[in-house]
């Protein structure tokens, strides 16, 4: 097991190989000066490799979520950057970010990914859809097939399984090709063999179709699926562990107090 | 469970508004017609007790045919004397009245306001009168004539003007002595009134040696009931009326408000209408509140809240909007009764004082239809809210109950069938009755069918793109949702649709009507309701390139117990109107007590010609020669008498048209013949196109008022699309959020709203229309016999509506699709 030691990557040399990355991200909830300020995300600077599946873990509270939301354009910083695509979202427009999130970024939530109105195919090729591009043929075909759902693309969400329904998400967000996906406790709503193939359909994502992946989680096992993990506590980084393993997670659970 | 109850009304203001205003227009519409009522009765009850303020008893004359409706016949004038005669008696003056129209500076008569008489009567002083002289001074002989003072000032006559006056008995120029006020009145009720002194207006108005009333004074130690009483023992029981001036009064304040209860009929139907509308609103809007609430509601229920207790709960939220909605409906009655007061004034029909009359049974009335109609809608979704179990706090989801579809749309097209075939069959109320039954057959089976419409409909949209696809299957996720809100917006619909189609279709029966019974080439006309003077078809008669003169009127008389309504038109210009007869001779109009028969009444009547036929009119009963039948015509209902028997038979009897037919090839000179009478003896004048024309605009004219008071129902529906709309969109949250992170952008997001709304909006138009023309030809089909004989399709007026129901559909979700981009996408998502 072997730690790498710059869990901070200072982003001049870190830009070339990071589909996003934050510097001094900081992230204040509360009127400033008032009782009741909570401060999730605390000085944060980190950034997540091309081609990489990455894990960001922590306890609840450790602000874990609210780095994901940050970095999707679905949440503003209070202060710092948060870059996608060489792209500063502390810039951008909420039109912008909504046409960021759509063309560049997929998302498969821990629950109600799917609209319930529109079939399989239909959730799958949403985004295009709002662009008002055709999807690509080819690249679709391969995504349907690889989360193995050719036979159940004309149900509705209500017909499908929980596990059929994060695999349409997924496909969802692998259809666009985005830059980088986002998942948001993909599999917590699973049972474990649904989770686990679900996870390794990611790690599939990643090894063989190139996409690049930051999941949350609070599970070390799924977190193990992932090549880069990095801790956050109190809405800090407060570690990073390289090719994981899910003992290896739970130890430096263990250290961290959780 | 209360305080639960009023933290959510109050946690939900804007849509507890919202939904209140469903009931405030009925409720505004019912206290709307209330106070008008009210101020229209105590208006008149004081202008007649005014005018009849000092008169202790009044005797008129009575028409033949015994009825108070028909018009009088006059006295002779020595019953003044034998009343004078009469104990107790302390004064006594004659007076008469009678139609006169003032012909105006432009040479053209002048019509009263608002529908109102233009008569003219006696100027007498003494204490018996409640006319005074504003300026001026009071008219003497034949050659002066007061009017009053609201016309005078109309038409800037001041004291010393020549003015030119139209009576039964001709025209004629006086000079205008002074103007006429009626204690702080500068007109009656918006009449325009011309007086002389007694002797000139006996002449002039057609009462030679003859009055219409004599009042009395009493003196002091009599009272009223027995003077009445010593007058009418004296005067005998034959053909007299004696009244005391405030029984009198009484009456005629009680004959102008019957005439005026047309329009509480009239408002009263939209009330209803309204309320209806609401009442769909309320209904779906707490269904909604119901299905969202399951939790909430089963949470309460685990905790150990009775069904009564939830069911309580729900109703007790339905009052409170109930009330919100009556007390604004209440206020708002009051300022659409002072509306129409400003519309009456504008139009010069200025009723005085004591504005708005604003009794406590209108509030009782008004909060209790409001309160009743809210919760009696609220009482399904408050049961179903009362059967949630407990067990659905932990499922989230209460079972939908599903009934048999076939069955469903099996009993709703019975009920449609018989209400089409209660409409055919059936007359007056039973029509109604079957119209009502078949429009809400049609709305339980809209619920039914909404599904597979808002597919259909919503196609071309979904076809736009994803936005368009998502809108659309919104708009059908929920059907019994849809069915109500389209519903609400249906009802208005296909009443306009109903009332244009009969619009239409009354004007093509008319102009086909006119085009084949009407053989003249021009019309002439009094103005408003008024008549026209017998003068001006005896002035017309033998002027150059006129061929033939027919003056037309009707007089309603009593034929054995019942009424009939008899035409009459000059003997020997029986062609002017297209009579065919099928036995008999027109002829033998000329015979004087004779009379022609309709097929139809000949039938009914067992009527052959040369049988004998007992009529009573007002000023007698005659027994009049049946001298033949005619098949249906336009202009002669039942019965056609000849002109002469119409005026020795009615007191004032007017023309109600006078048809002139030009010689053959000279039109011209025949309407310069007709010019030329009319500069003499004002009165409209209008070729047949014309006069056709004007028939269609009055039809026009209240189809439109119809037409606006039915667009406040759509509003009222408006409202109800904006309410389930915003509860949807509260309702879908998480999917709003979903869909703007994986990049919705909010102006998509706002356009999917507003598809699924058009798309609502749409089914309830093209229903609505759809369904009000099956009721206007329904309705046509029924009236056949009544004239009504063409069908037509208002396509223009169709089209527009289903133009509107578009619009409508966009501006009812301006606010929801508001909402619906403002909604914070993190919070969307994060919401457990």
């Amino acid at each position: 097991m072997a730690t790498t030691s710059p869990t901070t990557i200072s982003p001049p040399r870190a830009v070339s190989d990071a589909a996003a990355w934050t510097l001094r991200a900081t992230k204040v909830y509360g009127k400033p000066g008032s009782d009741n300020v909570v401060t999730a995300l605390d000085d944060v600077s980190v950034a997540f490799r091309q081609g990489h599946f990455s894990a960001i873990m922590g306890p609840s509270g450790s602000g874990k979520s609210t780095l994901l939301h940050c970095l999707a354009g679905l949440d503003t910083l209070t202060s710092g950057q948060a870059v996608i695509a060489g792209q500063d979202l502390s810039t951008m427009s909420d039109r912008q970010l909504t046409e960021l999130r759509r063309d560049r970024v997929g998302f498969v939530f821990q629950a109600y990914n799917l609209v319930p109105t529109l079939t399989a195919l239909e959730n799958i090729t949403l985004p295009a859809a709002l662009a008002g591009r055709k999807p690509d043929q080819a690249w679709l075909d391969s995504v349907i097939a690889a989360v193995n759902l050719g036979d159940r693309l004309s149900h509705r969400p209500s017909q499908l399984s929980g596990g059929q329904q994060q695999r349409v998400a997924c496909a969802r967000a692998l259809a666009g090709r985005p830059d980088i996906i986002f998942a948001d406790e993909p599999s917590g709503n699973l049972d474990s063999r649904s989770s686990g193939e679900l996870l390794s359909f990611l790690q599939r994502a990643v090894k063989e179709l190139g996409q690049t992946i930051v999941m949350v989680t609070h599970d070390p096992s799924s977190a193990a699926y992932a090549d880069m993990v990095v801790f956050l506590a109190d809405g800090a980084i407060v570690d990073e562990l390289n090719d994981p393993t899910a003992e290896g997670i739970l130890d430096r659970m263990k250290d961290l107090g959780a | 469970m209360w305080k639960a109850t009023k933290a959510g009304l109050l946690a939900h203001k804007l849509r507890l508004i919202l939904t209140a205003f469903a009931v405030t227009a009925g409720v505004g519409f019912v206290c709307g017609t209330l106070v008008l009522t009210d101020t229209l009765g105590a208006t008149f009850n004081t202008l007649f007790e005014e005018v009849s303020a000092n008169k202790s008893v009044i005797v008129s004359g009575l028409s033949a045919t015994g009825d108070d409706g028909d018009a009088a016949a006059p006295l002779p004038d020595s019953i003044i004397d034998r009343v004078r005669a009469v104990p107790g008696v302390a004064a006594a003056r004659g007076d008469v009245f009678s139609f006169a129209q003032i012909v105006g500076p432009d040479g053209k008569p002048v019509g009263a306001i608002g529908g109102a008489p233009t008569f003219g009567t006696s100027y007498q002083e003494g204490p018996l009168s409640s006319t005074g002289i504003a300026a001026g001074r009071s008219p003497k002989g034949l050659g002066e004539v007061a009017i009053d003072k609201a016309t005078a000032r109309r038409l800037g006559f001041t004291p010393g003007a020549k003015v030119r006056i139209v009576t039964i008995t001709g025209v004629r120029e006086y000079t205008l002595s002074g103007t006429l006020t009626f204690g702080s009145r500068d007109n009656l009720a918006g009449a325009t009134q011309v007086s002389w002194d007694l002797p000139t207006a006996q002449q002039v108005l057609g009462r030679p040696g003859q009055v219409d009333e004599v009042d009395v004074l009493g003196q002091k130690d009599v009272s009223d009931d027995e003077l009445r009483d010593r007058v009418a023992a004296s005067l005998g029981p034959n053909g007299v009326k004696v009244q005391t001036g405030a029984d009198a009064a009484a009456a005629q304040a009680k004959q102008v408000k019957e005439g005026l209860s047309f329009f509480n009929y009239f408002l009263g139907g939209f009330a209803v209408i309204s309320l209806i509308v609401g009442s769909f609103i309320i209904v779906n809007t707490f269904s909604i509140l119901v299905a969202q609430r399951t939790r909430e509601l089963a949470l309460f229920r685990a905790l150990g809240a009775s069904r009564r207790q939830v069911l309580g709960s729900v109703l007790a939220e339905a009052a409170a909007t109930g009330l919100v909605g009556s007390v604004l409906g209440v206020v708002g009655g009051v300022l659409l009764a002072a509306g129409i007061k400003l519309l009456f004034a504008a139009i010069g029909f200025d009723l005085p004082g004591g504005f708005p009359v604003l009794k406590l049974r209108t509030v009782v009335v008004g909060l209790g239809i409001g309160l009743v109609v809210t919760t009696a809608a609220a009482l399904l979704p408050a049961i179903r809210a009362g059967q949630v179990p407990p067990v659905a706090a932990m499922s989230g989801n209460a079972v939908p109950r599903s009934s048999g579809l076939v069955a469903g749309i099996v009993s709703r097209v019975v009920a449609i069938v018989a209400g089409v075939v209660l409409m055919v069959q059936g007359g007056g109320l039973i029509i109604a009755l079957g119209a009502l039954l078949a429009f809400v057959g049609v709305v339980l089976l809209l619920s039914l069918l909404a599904p597979p419409l808002a597919g259909v409909v919503g196609v071309p949209l979904a076809r736009t793109g994803i936005v368009g696809r998502l809108g659309q299957a919104n708009a059908t996720r929920n059907p019994r949702r849809t069915a109500t809100t389209a519903a609400a917006l249906m009802v208005g619909l296909a009443l306009v649709g109903g009332a244009a189609t009969l619009a239409a279709s009354s004007n093509a029966s008319v102009s086909k009507l006119i085009d084949r019974s009407i053989k003249a080439d021009f019309v002439l006309s009094g103005t408003g309701f008024n008549g026209l003077s017998p003068a001006v078809s005896q002035a017309l008669a033998g002027r150059p390139g006129i061929a033939g003169v027919a003056s037309v009127a009707q007089v309603s008389a009593k034929v054995g117990e019942g009424r009939r309504s008899f035409t009459s038109v000059s003997a020997g210009a029986t062609d002017l109107i297209a009579l065919e007869l099928t036995s008999g001779s027109a002829d033998s109009l000329k015979k004087g007590e004779a009379v022609l028969v309709s097929e139809a009444e000949a039938k009914k009547r067992k009527l052959k010609v040369g049988d004998r036929l007992e009529v009573t009119f007002p000023k007698g009963g005659h027994s009049l020669e049946v001298g033949g039948v005619y098949k249906a015509n336009q202009v002669a209902d039942s019965y056609l008498i000849s002109a002469d028997l119409f005026r020795s038979s009615v007191p004032d009897a007017l023309d109600f048209f006078v048809f002139v037919r030009a010689a053959e090839g000279q039109l011209v000179t025949a309407r310069s013949s007709i010019d030329q009478t009319l500069a003499e003896l004002p009165a409209k004048v209008q070729t047949r196109k014309q006069f056709t024309a004007e028939r269609r605009q009055r039809t026009a004219q209240l189809l439109s008022i119809i037409v606006v008071l039915l667009v406040l129902s759509v509003l009222i529906a408006v409202l109800g699309v904006i309410n389930t709309l915003a509860l949807a969109v509260f309702e879908r949250t998480r999917e709003i959020g979903l869909l703007r992170a994986v990049g919705t952008r909010r102006g998509q997001v706002a356009r999917m709203v507003v598809v699924e709304s058009v798309v609502v909006a749409f089914i309830g138009g093209v229903l609505g229309l759809g369904v009000g023309v099956a009721i206007g030809a329904g309705t046509v089909a029924a009236l056949k016999s009544k004239g009504l004989t063409e069908f037509a399709v208002p396509i223009p007026l169709v089209l527009v509506g289903l133009v509107f129901s578009i619009g409508a559909g966009v501006v009812a979700a301006v606010w929801p699709a508001f909402r619906a981009t403002r909604l914070n996408v993190l919070q969307a998502i994060t919401v457990e």
